[in-house]
């Protein structure tokens, strides 16, 4: 893969296919986490992208990218091990359909780096009105985090299971510390990424065009001292497992079963997934949902960060119990290898079919790439695939059998759901 | 017949099949994946409608089509799903108001996933416990969609907006009308509704337009059949909304909000003109780039994401916007105030300029894989027009004058419907 460092501790990927009609920069910052910075780092993907030096005030950024045919520079934060990563997006369509010959490239190129390196500062902090309104829609997005129950469900077993851990934080961080954040606060916390976050840089491009040497002269401003993000950070296994249960009013419950695992290879892991919870006919699908009825969803997830695999499905209250029940036979089928030997060989064509789909896009290639480089493994999608197709029955069950159960989390509906 | 998007060189090629089946294709030889959308005209508005040999009226439980969707996916022998992967390809079907519709994606089995697909849409096969134990299944869907604020925030402006036509209905029907549907009503919905002359294959990407020619040969009637002509009956619906406010309270963080203004509805080329028109011109008002839209976050009425858009179907046709505020009402009096100062100041240039590039830039990548080729043959079919490649030519038409135009006949302080959901 033609990846290069342009700096220290940054890490520069670029990919020309000419399929693509728009061109992609993306750009994660990895750093810990704590209870104080937790919404710090929510806030910057909001604060950053909303203005800069060069585009004050609140619209004129909105207007420039209108300008430039609909171009987006958006940020987000993902959550990964017992870190997070600032995760910033820009596209932009091609040089070649600009109406009126209009270098798209180097204007985006000079507004992200803008934004991201010469913020629009007042008084050594984000400037106002900006700061005030992005750390309002923080708090926003903390009251809101239970609209959407099923997440909510994911985010309090989470919290449970990591518990004491950093990756128990909630996304956004709790409301306290959002609402002490300053302007300075903010500034001083995104200095301090700039100068020692790892940064992963890939860009996906229709034809050569001098991004790196951009980025690189962009960067090379900034003293740099990395220091690691603590990216793998396996939770602890629990000797009994836990119960929590709580209670909201709403229509239909929601389960989620976390289990915990040690040494168990990441391919293996993969596939068990997705033989349990991951492809269109897995054992929780076939099982659960189709042969009897208990939900319209029943999936799993796993992190190989922190060592978790969560079962998660919507179920109506009085069958809690026979849901519970069916999850944990699908977990014991597995242990037992007694499963059918053709889901082997859909697991690995489903995740062919998955990568291949994802390249049509290339934000699904760009994430791809930062997404293996995150977790250490660069192989390509083709790699991965022979090394699924080696993986046996065997060490499935095997790998079934160093799940250790965890918790079991009940969001239950306050209200009579029978519909 | 041949299209052509002068800008990007895509060609979509239409071919009607003997069988009646219109067939779509659009080759893009680059990716490494194909797309297939089989389609029917058949939607959640559909229930009621008459036949040309029958004087009766049929009327049918609200949420059938979804329920038809879930149900043909079940063989005499097999589920399709199963099928599909089996051979790594990537299957799902939606239903909309006005349309089902059954795709996969694949990287290698492309012919022989077709197959599954032709196969399984077109011979329906419901037994009564199969439907039976579908029903739990759909009715947990429903219970999740009555917890999802968006959702429920749609269903109720709707509900606000229109007085009788079915848009009204959740596609997914209530647990009363799920619990009517019989294997028989499947039966004749899809007797009804799923001829080939209804429908339309759409294919892009990694694929041959001879090959798919060739398996529709094989699997599908060599004659189109005599068909079963259906007229969709929609009541009759007053110009005006039906409610100024409706509000329900759920278990959210924040007020959340959806404001809609009805107008009249537009058919085929028409609907596509307007809807582009309409998202212009709601873009200029309360964009994230508008004036408006900086008072309000400047006054604090509004909170966090504020979204715009153009819903519409046949016999319906309302623009929105949404979003979080503590006050939605001073949000709805704001915006009419600034549609009243634009409708008498006139649109600006320069920035009427600037959301068209913003909307070209968005047409122009509306077919840059096949997933989304495929998606805008599906939707050029169901609206009635030949081209996916409408919308960067009726944009770069579009002058200020027509967005004035817009505004003043589809921007009516007069009505629209605030639809609030409170926090308990």
């Amino acid at each position: 893969m033609p990846e290069q460092m342009i700096g220290n501790g940054i890490r520069y990927t670029e990919i020309c296919d000419p399929k693509f009609r728009s061109c992609m920069l993306l750009l994660r910052f990895y750093m810990p986490r704590d209870a104080q910075t937790a919404p710090v780092h929510a806030l910057l993907t909001d604060q950053l992208t909303a203005s800069s030096a060069a585009y004050p005030g609140l619209s004129a950024l909105s207007r420039r990218l209108d300008a430039l045919y609909a171009a987006d520079f958006s940020g987000r934060l993902m959550l990964c091990g017992d870190a997070a990563a600032l995760s910033f997006s820009a596209s932009w369509l091609d040089d070649r359909f600009a109406l009126e010959q209009e270098d798209l490239t180097g204007e985006m190129l000079e507004l992200v780096t803008g934004c991201l390196l010469k913020p629009n500062l007042t008084d050594g902090g984000f400037s106002e009105p900006e700061f005030s309104l992005c750390r309002q829609n923080l708090l926003d997005d903390i009251d809101c985090e239970r609209n959407d129950k099923r997440l909510y469900a994911m985010q309090r077993a989470a919290a449970l299971s990591f518990e004491g851990e950093p990756a128990a934080l909630p996304p956004f961080g709790e409301r306290q510390y959002a609402e002490a954040i300053t302007p300075q606060q903010a500034y001083a916390v995104w200095t301090q990424i700039l100068r020692t976050a790892p940064i992963d840089i890939v860009c996906i491009l229709p034809s050569a065009k001098p991004v790196r040497a951009a980025l690189e002269a962009a960067f090379s401003q900034i003293p740099r001292s990395p220091v690691p993000a603590p990216l793998q950070a396996v939770s602890p296994l629990r000797e009994v497992p836990q119960r929590c249960e709580e209670r909201i009013s709403m229509n239909q419950s929601k389960l989620v079963m976390t289990y915990k695992f040690r040494g168990i290879a990441p391919d293996v892991l993969r596939m068990l997934n997705s033989i349990l919870g991951g492809i269109n006919n897995s054992l929780l699908f076939l099982n659960v949902r189709e042969a009897r009825s208990l939900c319209y969803y029943c999936l799993s997830s796993y992190s190989l960060l922190k060592g978790i695999l969560s079962i998660d499905c919507g179920v109506q209250s009085t069958d809690l119990p026979a849901a519970e029940a069916a999850v944990s036979e699908q977990i014991a089928l597995l242990r037992r290898g007694e499963f059918p030997e053709s889901m082997l060989r859909e697991a690995v064509l489903d995740y062919q079919g998955r990568a291949a789909v994802r390249e049509n896009t290339n934000s699904g290639t760009a994430g791809r790439i930062a997404d293996g480089q995150m977790l250490g493994d660069t192989r390509s999608p083709d790699e991965i695939a022979a090394a699924f197709s080696q993986i046996t029955r065997a060490q499935i069950a095997e790998a079934a059998r160093q799940l250790v159960p965890d918790t079991v989390y009940i969001l239950r509906a306050e209200e009579a759901d029978e519909p | 017949m041949t299209l052509t998007d002068p800008l990007t060189g895509d060609t979509c090629r239409i071919i009607r099949h003997r069988s009646g089946l219109e067939i779509r294709v659009t080759e893009l030889p680059d990716f490494r994946t194909a797309s297939a959308q089989l389609v029917t005209k058949f939607g959640a508005q559909h229930i009621r409608y008459r036949t040309k040999d029958k004087p009766d009226i049929e009327k049918l439980p609200s949420g059938i089509a979804h329920y038809l969707e879930h149900k043909l996916f079940e063989n005499t022998d097999c589920n399709a799903s199963e099928l599909f992967a089996k051979l790594g390809a990537h299957d799902n079907a939606y239903t909309d108001y006005d349309r089902t519709v059954y795709y996969f994606q694949t990287a290698g089995a492309f012919p022989d996933a077709l197959r599954v697909l032709l196969d399984f849409v077109i011979h329906p096969f419901f037994s009564a416990e199969s439907v039976e134990r579908e029903r739990g299944i759909i009715l947990q869907e429903l219970q999740e969609a009555l917890d999802d604020p968006a959702d429920v925030l749609e269903m109720q402006l709707m509900n606000g907006l229109y007085h009788a036509h079915p848009v009204r209905n959740h596609v997914l029907g209530t647990a009363q009308s799920i619990r009517q549907i019989t294997p028989e009503l499947l039966y004749q919905c899809h007797r009804s509704f799923y001829q080939l002359g209804n429908m339309a294959l759409c294919c892009a990407g990694h694929v041959s337009e001879a090959e798919i020619l060739r398996i529709a040969d094989e699997l599908l009637p060599d004659h189109a059949e005599q068909p079963v002509q259906t007229e969709l009956l929609l009541p009759e619906e007053p110009e005006t909304v039906c409610a100024r406010h409706v509000q329900c309270s759920m278990d959210v963080g924040r007020t959340q909000f959806m404001i809609g203004f009805k107008s009249p509805p537009a058919d085929g080329p028409e609907r596509l003109r307007e809807s582009l028109l309409c998202l212009l011109v709601i873009e200029l008002l309360a964009g994230d780039s508008s004036p408006l839209y900086l008072r309000l976050l400047d006054r604090g009425l509004l909170h966090d994401t504020f979204a715009t858009d153009c819903l519409t179907g046949t016999g319906w046709f309302a623009v929105t916007a949404e979003g979080e505020s503590d006050d939605p009402e001073a949000v709805c009096a704001a915006l009419c105030d600034e549609i009243a100062r634009m409708k008498a100041e006139g649109i600006d240039e320069k920035r009427f300029d600037d959301c068209k590039k913003a909307a070209y830039g968005d047409a122009v990548l509306g077919m840059n894989s096949p997933e989304a080729a495929a998606d805008a043959m599906t939707d050029a079919f169901v609206l009635g027009i030949d081209t996916p490649f409408a919308r960067t030519a009726l944009l770069a038409a579009l002058t200020p004058a027509d967005a004035q135009d817009c505004l003043m006949r589809r921007f009516d302080p007069n009505n629209l419907t605030v639809s609030v959901i409170a926090p308990l």
